[in-house]
């Protein structure tokens, strides 16, 4: 299993949001941290419904936060 | 490391250390290896005592700590991929078994042979080993990919 092909903006968008930790983002989110950090690090692909629930967080649009990349995956 | 990740590293080691022993238990030794399977036993039975104790106060910080969630679609989509691994071992090995005891019962028929599986005590004996195995595969995928996913 390698990098998935969806790109994030996660990273930047907690540093935004006043440096938010992955851990506060987790439990605004309703997942454990390992998986916040899985997700940033582009390792894991969430699901849809936490795809959202992520972007809520953020207030942000999806496409602000996440992105399909299929030709990085490629690569 | 996630609660959940504990809970497969605990899971993998007891089944490993409840293998050896069992394996230890189970097959005749030469007498010059008693000693020697002794002190395996020991040591098992060490993994197996810490294995659950661990398990336990991992149960007992579940009453005492409410911060963050425990199990997510991660963990599950994990175990999911454990199980389906395990599953696929345990038909495999299943069939293998079966068919051996097919085999043993034709050849036992045709020829007057037996062949090593075909004891029943044997066969039980190859279940119970099956077991365990199933359990080391689920909880070994479960660990690679909480490794290789970071």
């Amino acid at each position: 299993m390698g990098r998935c092909p969806i790109r994030n903006n996660i990273r930047k968008l907690r540093f935004l949001a006043g440096e938010m930790t992955q851990q506060e983002l987790a439990d605004r989110t309703g997942v454990t941290r390992q998986t916040i950090h899985a997700i940033e690090a582009a390792k894991y692909s969430p699901s849809l419904e936490l795809a959202f629930r992520i972007a809520a967080v953020f207030g942000a649009p999806l496409e602000e936060v996440f992105q399909f990349a299929p030709e990085e995956e490629a690569g | 490391m996630s609660k959940q990740e504990m809970y497969a590293w605990t899971s993998f080691l007891f089944s490993l250390a409840l293998l050896g022993y069992y394996g230890l238990t189970a097959l005749e030794l030469p007498p010059g290896a008693v000693g020697y399977a002794g002190a395996m036993k020991g040591v098992f039975l060490k993994v197996i005592g810490l294995a659950l104790l661990v398990e336990l106060v991992l149960e007992l910080s579940r009453y005492f700590t409410t911060r963050g969630t425990e199990e997510d679609e991660r963990d599950r989509m994990i175990a999911f991929r454990g199980y389906r691994n395990a599953y696929f071992f345990v038909m495999v090995t299943l069939i293998s078994l079966a068919g051996n005891v097919w085999l043993s019962d034709f050849l036992s028929r045709e020829a007057g042979e037996r062949v090593f599986l075909a004891l029943p005590f044997v066969t039980a004996h190859a279940l119970v080993v099956i077991i365990l195995l199933a359990q080391i595969v689920k909880t070994s995928t479960q660990l690679y990919h909480y490794r290789v996913e970071g």
